[in-house]
């Protein structure tokens, strides 16, 4: 099996999120996930759009492409139609996931392209000194928000799933065995998966919002995650506020590159097969 | 990207360092005190510096949730049986 | 040996692409270049070749770019408002140093303005669309079968010195209808992206930004066994972001050199009694026809008029119009716009003398130049 150092560019770390930043932790769950998957490497593509998260792929020894604001997925849908056999990757944050990136995610997802998508969220435009994002709580104190945030936020797996991806999960940076399971079912589902990732902001979010330091808002992961086998058996006020995390949704269904290349061989069987 | 100079690691551990089950990347290391809160076994202490060391050997069981915890890819941990045959293998050459 | 076909515009476009390699299109319907996309999505799959119609503008742009980076020769195809949307993910392309090919049948504007009437206002957005100082190909067909040739010659340009290549027809060539020569496809010549070799580099040394690369770095395809890193941000020769002032320097420089080896390698443009020609026309796409057939009366009626026939828009052949300009006494500038390319004619035409007189001339109603109109410029009488 292999490690999780072997999937770093050594080179470029110290990677340059903040001391206590939950997506240092995130990425070293999906790099686990991958190392349990074990691909080649030379078969991996990690996209990525701006923001924190977004800084991902830089640090990872793969085929990487950081992009524009909110367009990882569409970029991600032209090299996964054209190299159906890669393994792509898209990493990206609320922000640029949700704000403007939330038309390619809806059709990303309608498409059921094989991408598995892990959305950092940490509630908050942390790159550019904590602006208010589309999962920011109503009430929260931004940089943009300065009176208290006004606008409710997105349930990003419930966005997802209303969009048609096949494999929807939650998990947190506290609960970093449990994501890296998800992110591992994520990678072997044959469509769009998309698995949302709690993580904290302690310089931009956490500070502004009396949260504590990271050790603090690691514990409030803790304290306001409910597993949905254990949501299962409690009553709606007491997940009131709660995060839900775990499996959320699997419904297998046709995968969008495999469908067009099916198109190619009926149509012209000499030029088919996957590429 | 350039590395930062690495911090002087064998202050507390002269000679043993290398074999411990709990090594430290401390070029890597923001110091953000996650690995010391987590440790089950208060293993980990904060020490020179503000930088985490293995302060209590004997209390750690390599349960590893330092290394997955540290979200500076700054920790790696060897099972001690581990440890234990390299510096048997040390000794011995 | 070719074939004699009866086909518009849009349509010799993507014959064009097609002959000359295009395996992926990914776009969005827009008129007047909705037929471009239409006939990719028939013929790509026959091919097997991939075609998309993504959610909106920038995701085409986006999807071809990253098409490309697998190894495909790419195209998108839009008009004016899709431009714009395109700017950010072009620059990108520009950017990042990835080849593709972006079709624009310009329509009449600004903004909505009129789907399915002439216009040529895109002319500096082509040039100056995205943020930054980039470098951009852009060519002009002026026929049907301008429009094949071009469109070969644009993606050859962009495999060659890895640009986004912009083809600015317009709503007349884009829809009209003529007879063209097609070539076998097997005698197209045809350009491709020079890649590493591995038995010459390693993955260790290969630099997919390599500021020495003569002409332009090579260019890995991703799943080849070069892994490196694409990024928007500054980089240095590995790819890796920089706030190095001496790397974002030497790479901004470098790749804005590219101007200068387009007009080296990829300028195109042709002449019509312009050895002795007192007036000289100056045009590019649309108007071109009406001005060749302006010229020739002039001619007749004992006007020396000569006409420059720009193909190769950006880079601008400055050169080559200086030229002219030192033999000419008036200088005609016909465009669909209030005045985009004749901006660049007139910097270029400073002579010893002083600078030679300039005439801009507009329409900007959705309708085409008359021959006359161009005519009664040429004899000064408009």
């Amino acid at each position: 099996m292999a490690e999780v150092r072997d999937y770093l560019r050594s080179d470029a770390l110290p990677h340059i999120w903040c001391p206590g930043c939950g997506h240092g932790i995130i990425l070293g769950a999906i790099l686990r996930a991958l190392a349990k998957l074990d691909p080649p490497k030379d078969d991996v593509v990690v996209v990525s759009g701006i923001g924190c998260a977004a800084r991902a792929p830089g640090y990872l020894d793969f085929n990487t492409l950081h992009t524009t604001h909110g367009r990882a997925l569409a970029f991600a849908t032209g090299i996964k139609l054209a190299k159906p056999h890669m393994k792509v990757i898209v990493l990206t944050g609320d922000g640029d996931a949700a704000a403007i990136g939330g038309n390619h995610l809806i059709h990303a997802a309608r498409r059921n392209i094989g991408i598995t998508t892990i959305c950092f969220n940490n509630s908050i435009y942390g790159m550019t000194g904590g602006q208010y994002s589309p999962t920011t709580p109503v009430g929260a104190t931004a940089t943009t928000a300065p009176y208290g945030h006004l606008e409710p936020a997105f349930d990003l797996c419930e966005l997802a799933k209303a969009a048609g991806a096949s494999l929807v999960a939650r998990g947190t940076a506290y609960h970093t065995v449990a994501l890296a399971d998800l992110v591992y079912q994520g990678l072997q589902n044959d469509g769009f998966s998309f698995i949302e990732a709690i993580s904290q902001c302690p310089v931009s979010y956490g500070r502004r919002n009396k949260m504590g330091d990271a050790v603090d808002m690691l514990r409030w992961q803790k304290e306001n995650s409910v597993n949905v086998r254990t949501a299962a058996k409690l009553a709606p006020e007491e997940l009131q506020g709660k995060i839900l995390t775990g499996l959320l949704h699997v419904a297998p269904r046709p995968e969008y590159t495999k469908a067009y290349d099916e198109l190619i061989l009926r149509l012209a069987p000499a030029k088919g097969g996957a590429q | 990207m350039t590395s930062q100079t690495p911090h002087p690691t064998t202050a507390d551990h002269s000679g043993a360092e290398e074999l411990l089950p709990v090594q430290f990347r401390y070029e890597w290391c923001k110091k953000c005190g996650i690995c010391v809160a987590y440790c089950p076994r208060n293993a980990l202490s904060t020490g020179a510096r503000d930088l985490p060391i293995l302060s209590n050997v004997a209390a750690c069981t390599q349960c590893k949730l330092c290394e997955l915890m540290c979200p500076d890819f700054a920790i790696t941990v060897t099972p001690r049986r581990r440890a234990q045959a390299s510096k048997q293998e040390g000794e011995s050459a | 040996m070719t074939t004699a076909r009866l086909i518009q515009g849009n349509e010799a476009c993507a014959e064009g692409a097609l002959a000359a390699g295009c395996r992926f299109f990914a776009g969005y319907p827009i008129t007047p270049s909705t037929e471009v996309a239409e006939m990719m999505a028939a013929r790509l799959p026959r091919l097997g070749g991939k075609f998309i119609q993504m959610e909106d503008e920038i995701a085409s742009m986006a999807a071809i770019i990253g098409a490309s980076l697998t190894g495909h020769k790419v195209m998108t195809a839009t008009s004016g408002p899709g431009f714009s949307l395109k700017q950010e993910n072009i620059g990108f392309a520009s950017m990042c140093e990835v080849p593709c090919v972006i079709v624009n049948v310009q329509r009449s504007g600004p903004s909505t303005g009129g789907p399915t009437t002439a216009g040529q206002g895109d002319i500096m957005q082509a040039r100056w669309g995205t943020h930054g100082d980039h470098p951009i190909v852009a060519f002009a067909p002026y026929s049907v079968q301008d429009s094949f040739d071009l469109t070969v010659t644009a993606f050859n340009c962009a495999e060659d010195l890895r640009v986004p290549v912009v083809i600015l027809l317009d709503e007349v060539i884009g829809h009209m209808r003529e007879r063209v020569e097609l070539p076998e496809t097997a005698s197209v010549t045809v350009v491709d992206r020079r890649r590493p070799d591995p038995a010459l580099v390693s993955l260790e040394e290969y630099l997919p930004y390599d500021n020495s690369a003569d002409p332009v770095p090579l260019m890995a395809d991703f799943g080849s066994g070069y892994r490196y890193h694409v990024t928007g941000l500054n980089h240095n020769q590995k790819g890796m972001p920089t706030g190095n002032p001496a790397q974002i320097d030497q790479l901004v420089r470098r790749l804005n050199n590219k101007m200068e080896l387009a007009a080296q390698r990829w300028q195109v443009y042709e002449e019509l009694m312009t050895e002795d020609a007192d007036v000289l026309v100056v045009a590019t796409g649309g108007p071109v026809r009406a001005a060749r057939s302006a010229v020739r009366q002039a001619r007749a009626d004992g006007v020396k008029a000569g006409m420059l026939i720009i193909q190769t828009v950006w880079p601008f052949p400055g050169a080559r119009l200086a030229q002219l300009a030192a033999r000419a006494k008036r200088i005609i500038v016909p465009e669909l716009n209030l005045g985009q390319l004749v901006l660049e004619v007139e910097r270029h035409v400073c002579t010893p003398a002083g600078k030679v007189p300039v005439t801009s001339l507009s329409r900007i109603d959705g309708e085409l130049f008359t021959p006359n109109q161009i005519l009664d410029a040429i004899k000064g009488v408009s």
